[in-house]
Order: structure tokens, then C-alpha cells, then sequence
């Protein structure tokens, strides 16, 4: 090839060449403009408070005194948050919550999925009316179930005295009771939410497979085991880490429905992080239990990620 | 210019001046200026404006026509008292709030965010009754200084649906003991529908007066004084034997805040409480109801002694520190203390009262249709008849730390989940080790 074939250009790049990088150069600028809203909004209202309140856990700061009150005080609160057995107990409810609460609103939202899966009359219906809940906000469905629940004249423990239950539960006046009941209120209102996300997995199984499966042999329990759960098994992977961040960090109900009590028997982690700073004003204290709580998460999301990661479901 | 990228490092320098130009918008939103120019006057306190304030700031302006007033309510709630904090902290301009107990004004003093009033207080003839050394206090002092006066001044008393009295046949004796309250409980209880008391009168507060959550020298709790014991075992003791509404059926029907209701429905009989469940009993609208309330004076728990009572003063207004005409809020401060009458009708009592206004302070407070639904006679006989000892607490060590173990095990020993004794140890250990942390 002669050099007299090169086209113009001190560079000896083609005019093709120069054209399609100012293009894709007007698509990045484009393409940063789209993605702006989100970024300022990400960094402003995400990332700068995320950085605050890590650098507030290493203070102690009441907020009335302004800036001039802040001390820094090194790895002081940590220590003496993992020294407080009030912390620990409070971690403790907090597993026990988002453990029953994400493992009971899942089996229920597999479960739904698979009955509204079906060819059944009003399927519409049930499924906005499942739905629902997810929908609402949590201190209409705390009232509504403040009034279920009440002792003395709830209707629920109506039904349980006339099944002949002599002295049925105080629910959320017991402290028994207290964390099971709002665990019970948290399955209720995310089920149906769980149930549409299956629902909507369980559509784009092939249908085909199950057709072999059948051929082959396989009962209903061994398609379900076979086909139906593998193919589901990345939605599981997604709601079992979006539930276990967001059950972890459940706090609209318990401030509206018990505000942690009776004693601390409802006290979880976000409540006793709010108490400690919008009750006792010591911000650095509850920023250092809210960097704890971030770390947990973490863990746990990281370990529900290791899971999935090695059977394939995302690549 | 079209066909030159944005850089990664553009793009963050971009958005990290973006995010700077967001927070300096947000902060001048806030009205990051702390000047409070042209004569306008902020004011932020905690009552709806409707229920007072706005015939106060009618009548203030009316007096100096050249100085404007806005009145921002807050909700005296943790949001809502942070949001005020924040407010004055981060230069929204404000010239005089309002705080509503000492330990939240305690931290604003500490904070410096107010202005010092001693001298003012100290040189004005109306106001200096609540000056720093009068004794027995009438103000909240730290370290010898003023921060605040106190708008309202008013007792707790019993309020009592007379048709029950009546049809009970009961009559109060005077100066009646708490054993003798617990009597006139039983008396208007009937089984599982009517309750004779909402709760036990406070008999520990009753006898401790100010501080009552400290010992003597504040450095550590009051729970093991015998006190405590006696009051739980009583207020135990009512809830037993269905003379006290249970705390099962006030928590949860979240009656703390809303105990007037009740009352009001013909639940219970008997109410300890502050004036301003007034302003609910005169509301037909949404407590209807076909009785007369009476009042009736707290029991105290020995006779022949005197007790404290266990209402507030209150309504405690501060001019900021920030404020750039402390001046003209001194005068709005003096103004309102001197007409607090304005705020009867929303059921508060004012901390200044000429003695020859009282009948007309309680036609005030029990509104329009007082001869219908108030013994009026009684209320005057109750609010004014007695020289009242107010407790005046001056300690606030870990005060809200403090009050949160108290209402938790308070909570647990009357749903029966720990006996007395253990609400005594725990109390007084978890009260300590809170004290002792916050030094």
C-alpha cells in the first residue's frame, strides 16, 4: 500500500475515524448530562451525608452546640457501643426481625405467586388486593392493626376468646408478644409485594420445560423442585438481600406502634440508633451504632451475594 | 466545542460544585442571613396559632403598629424541637422561642443560643418576681443566670364528671388524703366499665418536689427512696382492684397523650391532670358529652402536710443570641407576660395575674358554655383558692435519659412483667450509670 492512499489527516487517521469519535464524544457529553440529576442527587443526598455521619461517629456532637461543639473523640463511641449490652440486645431483635420477618414475607410471596399463577376466578383482583399493603403507608397500616390487636377490644382477640382461648396475647402491649406482632404486621405488608415480584419471575419460566419434566415423569412437587425453584432462584437471591436491607432497617412501625417497648422488647437497632440521637441528642454515639448497622448489613448482603454468586444466577 | 468528552474528573469536579451550589441554595432557603431587618419580629413557639398566639400578636401590633410579628409554630415533639435547634443554630432568623421544659432549654443555653436576661428580668417591676435569686425559685437559673421567664404558671388538679359524683352519692372531703382518693376510686368504679381514676395521682412527685428523678446532691437517682415503692405498689394496687384505668388499655390505645378521652366517654370518673385538658372538654364538637366537669384539688399523701403540686411553669421565652434587634424581642417578651391572658383560651394559665382578673381568667379558660359543661365555681375555689408550690427542676444531668428508664420500667412493672423490687433495682442502677456517664 503506497502512502498516496492515505487519506488527508496529519495523524494519518481516516475522516471516519475522527467522526465516529466526535460522535461518540457528543453521546458521552449527552450521556453525563442524562446521568447529572441522578449523580448531584446521589452525592448530595447519598454519599455527602453517608461521608458526614462516618466522620460524626468519631465525635461527640449534640447538635445544639453547632460545629464549635464538636469533639473529636477518636474510636470512643464504637468502643462503647460494642460494649453495650443494650446495643447487643438491640442487634439481637434486629436479626430476630429481619430473619422471620424476610424468610415468613418470602415463603408467603412464593407462595401467593403460585396460587395467583393459576387460572383462578378474580386473579386480577387479588393480586391489586395483595398488592395492596405494599402500597399503603406504615402509620395507616399500624392504626389499622392497633385497633385489630387491641387486648381488650380487638377484634382478634375477639375471635381467639370465642375459639375458647381463655386469656389470649397482649400483643403489643406484651412483652412476649411485642416482636412477634410486628413481625407478623411487617410479613403482612410486604408479602404481597414479594408475591408480584415471583409472580412475574414464574411467567418467564418456559413452559416447555415443564412439559419435559412431565413427560419425563415428574409429579407436581418434582417440577416444582426441578424447574420452578431454580428458575426462580435469582429473584429469590434479589428479594432475599432487598428485604434484609430493608427489614434490617425497619423503623416506621415500631416508632408508631410501640416506640421499642414494653421495656426494650421492641427496641431494634434503627430505634435505639434514633433514641440515642433524637432522644438523648448524642449524634456521634448514633452515628457510630448507624456505621455498626451499615457494616452488618454489608456482611450480610456480601454473604447473600457469595451465595448466588457461585451457582451462576448473576453474572 | 461538541465532540470534546466530559473526563470522569470533569465530570465529579462538575458535580461536586453542583452538589456546593445545592447545599449554599439550601442553606439560603433556610434564610442563612441572620439579620432580621425592617422591623419584623420572628417568634417561634410550640402552641397552634389559632389557639392564641394570633390574638396576642393582634394585640401587640396594635400597641407598636411599627413593629411586625411572625409567629412559626413548631410541634413540640424530638423532630420537632431539633428542627428549632437547628434553626437557630444555623442562622433562620428567630428572635424569641419558646422551650417547653428545662432540660431542652438547658442545652440551648449551654449551646449559647440564648441571650442572658438577668438584668432585664432583674430591672423590670413586673418581671423581677422571676428574677435569679428570688427564693423559693420561680424561674428556671443556670449558674446564677436567666435564659427565660415563664409565661405560664399552673397547677395540676382532678377533674371529676359531677354526674358520677352525684348519682355516687360521694362527697369530697377537704384536704382529702390519697387514701381517701382511692376510696372515692372504688366508689365510682363499676366492673370492666367504669373506672374511678385514670391514674394514680404522683404521689412521688407530690413529695419530692423539684428533681424528683435525683438524690439530694443530683449525683445519683432517687428510686430507692421509699417514695417510688409506695407509689407503684398504690398505683398497682388501683389498677388490681379496677379502680385505675390498666396501663395494658392505655398503651395500647395510646391514651398517654390523649387521657382526656376517657374522661370525656364516661370511662373514668376521676383525671389528674393540667389545665389545658380545658380546652378538650369544651370541644362538644369532638367530645361530645352530657355532664359537668368539677374540679377538685390533688389528694396529698399525708394529711396536715404540705406537698408540692405537680403542674409546670411554663412556656419558657427566650430571646436567640443571634437575633439582631434583642431590643424590640425584649419588648415583645415583656409584652406577652404582661398580657398573657390573651393565651386563657387556649387553656394555659398566666404566670402574671392581677388578683382582681381571676373570675374573668376562669370564665376565659372554661369558654362560653362554662355554666354548662363546668362546676365554674369549683375551678376558681381550686386554681385560686391555694398558694401553690411549683417544682422548679435545676438538674439536668442525662435528664432525658434518665426519664426514658423511668417511663420503660414504668411501663413494665404495671403490665406486670417486673415486680416493684425489681423496678427499684433496675431503675436506680441504669438511672445511676447514666448520671455517672453523663458526669
Amino acid at each position: 500500500m503506497s502512502a498516496g492512499t492515505f487519506p488527508a489527516g496529519a495523524d494519518g487517521r481516516t475522516g471516519d475515524t475522527r467522526k465516529r469519535r466526535r460522535v461518540a464524544g457528543q453521546s458521552g457529553h449527552v450521556g453525563w448530562l442524562f446521568l447529572a440529576p441522578n449523580l448531584v442527587g446521589f452525592l448530595s443526598f447519598t454519599l455527602l451525608p453517608l461521608l458526614t455521619a462516618i466522620a460524626i461517629a468519631f465525635t461527640s456532637w449534640n447538635v445544639v452546640s453547632g460545629y464549635a461543639g464538636i469533639t473529636f473523640v477518636g474510636l470512643a463511641n464504637f468502643a462503647e457501643a460494642l460494649g453495650d449490652g443494650a446495643l447487643w440486645g438491640a442487634v439481637g431483635r434486629t436479626l430476630l426481625y429481619a430473619s422471620i420477618g424476610v424468610s415468613a414475607s418470602m415463603m408467603g410471596g412464593l407462595g401467593l405467586a403460585l396460587l395467583l399463577n393459576r387460572d383462578i376466578a378474580g386473579r386480577t383482583l387479588l393480586r391489586v388486593l395483595f398488592f395492596l399493603p405494599h402500597v399503603v403507608t406504615s402509620v395507616a397500616i399500624g392504626l389499622v392493626w392497633l385497633l385489630l390487636l387491641n387486648p381488650d377490644s380487638g377484634p382478634v382477640n375477639a375471635g381467639l376468646r370465642a375459639l375458647g382461648a381463655d386469656t389470649p396475647p397482649d400483643w403489643l402491649v406484651s412483652q412476649t408478644w411485642g416482636l412477634p406482632s410486628l413481625v407478623m404486621i411487617a410479613v403482612w405488608s410486604a408479602v404481597g409485594y414479594n408475591a408480584v415480584i415471583y409472580l412475574s419471575a414464574l411467567q418467564a419460566v418456559p413452559v416447555d420445560l415443564y412439559e419435559a419434566a412431565a413427560i419425563d415423569g415428574a409429579g407436581a412437587f418434582r417440577r416444582f423442585t426441578t424447574v420452578t425453584w431454580p428458575a426462580l432462584m435469582p429473584t429469590t437471591t434479589f428479594l432475599a438481600i432487598t428485604m434484609t436491607i430493608g427489614q434490617s432497617q425497619g423503623f416506621g412501625l415500631i416508632a408508631f406502634l410501640t416506640q421499642g417497648g414494653p421495656g426494650e422488647s421492641t427496641t431494634t437497632l434503627s430505634y435505639y440508633m434514633y433514641q440515642q440521637g433524637f432522644q438523648f441528642y448524642r449524634f456521634g454515639y448514633a452515628a457510630a451504632v448507624g456505621m455498626i448497622s451499615f457494616v452488618g448489613v454489608l456482611l450480610l448482603t456480601a454473604f447473600f451475594w457469595r451465595f448466588q454468586k457461585g451457582r451462576g444466577l448473576y453474572t | 466545542m461538541i465532540g470534546t468528552p466530559f473526563s470522569r474528573r470533569t465530570v465529579l469536579k462538575a458535580a461536586a460544585g453542583a452538589a456546593g451550589i445545592a447545599v449554599l441554595a439550601a442553606c439560603g432557603k433556610d434564610g442563612g442571613s441572620t439579620s432580621t431587618t425592617g422591623g419584623v419580629l420572628n417568634v417561634w413557639g410550640g402552641v397552634p396559632a389559632e389557639s392564641g398566639p394570633n390574638a396576642m400578636i393582634e394585640a401587640f401590633q396594635k400597641q407598636y403598629p411599627d413593629i411586625k410579628v411572625t409567629y412559626t409554630r413548631y410541634v413540640n415533639d424530638d423532630q420537632g424541637k431539633l428542627k428549632l435547634d437547628t434553626s437557630l443554630q444555623g442562622g433562620v432568623p428567630i428572635d424569641v422561642f419558646f422551650s417547653y421544659d428545662n432540660p431542652t432549654l438547658g442545652k440551648r443555653v449551654q449551646a449559647g443560643l440564648t441571650v442572658d436576661l438577668t438584668d432585664r428580668v432583674k430591672n423590670d417591676s413586673d418581671l423581677a418576681q422571676f428574677g435569679a435569686d428570688v427564693s423559693p425559685a420561680a424561674n428556671l437559673v443556670y449558674d446564677g443566670k436567666l435564659y427565660s421567664v415563664p409565661a405560664q404558671k399552673a397547677p395540676t388538679l382532678i377533674f371529676a364528671n359531677d354526674t358520677m359524683l352525684s348519682e355516687a352519692g360521694v362527697t369530697i372531703p377537704d384536704g382529702w388524703d390519697i387514701n381517701e382518693y382511692r376510696e372515692v376510686a372504688k366508689k365510682l368504679s363499676k366492673a370492666g366499665t367504669v373506672f374511678g381514676t385514670f391514674s394514680a395521682p404522683p404521689i412521688h412527685r407530690y413529695t419530692l418536689g423539684p428533681d424528683y428523678y435525683y438524690s439530694e446532691d443530683g449525683k445519683s437517682s432517687s428510686f430507692s427512696d421509699p417514695v417510688w415503692r409506695q407509689y407503684f405498689e398504690l398505683a398497682l394496687a388501683m389498677q388490681e382492684e379496677g379502680s385505675a384505668l390498666p396501663r395494658r388499655t392505655i398503651i395500647s390505645e395510646k391514651l398517654q397523650t390523649f387521657s382526656h378521652g376517657p374522661l370525656l366517654t364516661g370511662r373514668v370518673a376521676l383525671l389528674p391532670a393540667q389545665v389545658f385538658v380545658l380546652r378538650y372538654i369544651s370541644d362538644l364538637e369532638e367530645f361530645p358529652h352530657g355532664f359537668k366537669v368539677r374540679a377538685l384539688p390533688n389528694p396529698v399523701p399525708v394529711k396536715g402536710q404540705e406537698f408540692w403540686n405537680d403542674g409546670p411553669i411554663g412556656d419558657h421565652i427566650s430571646i436567640s443570641a443571634k437575633s439582631k434587634q434583642q431590643d424590640t424581642a425584649w419588648t415583645f417578651v415583656k409584652f406577652w407576660m404582661n398580657n398573657s391572658n390573651l393565651m386563657t383560651k387556649g387553656g394555659r394559665l398566666p404566670s402574671i395575674l392581677d388578683p382582681s382578673k381571676r373570675s374573668q381568667t376562669i370564665a376565659d379558660l372554661l369558654g362560653p358554655e362554662r355554666d354548662k359543661l363546668y362546676d365554674v365555681a369549683s375551678f376558681e375555689k381550686v386554681i385560686f383558692g391555694t398558694e401553690y408550690k411549683f417544682p422548679i427542676d435545676t438538674i439536668t444531668t442525662a435528664s432525658n435519659q434518665v426519664d426514658t428508664i423511668y417511663k420503660k420500667l414504668y411501663d413494665q412493672v404495671l403490665l406486670g412483667q417486673i415486680t416493684v423490687d425489681q423496678m427499684v433495682t433496675q431503675a436506680t442502677k441504669e438511672a445511676d450509670d447514666a448520671i455517672k456517664a453523663a458526669g
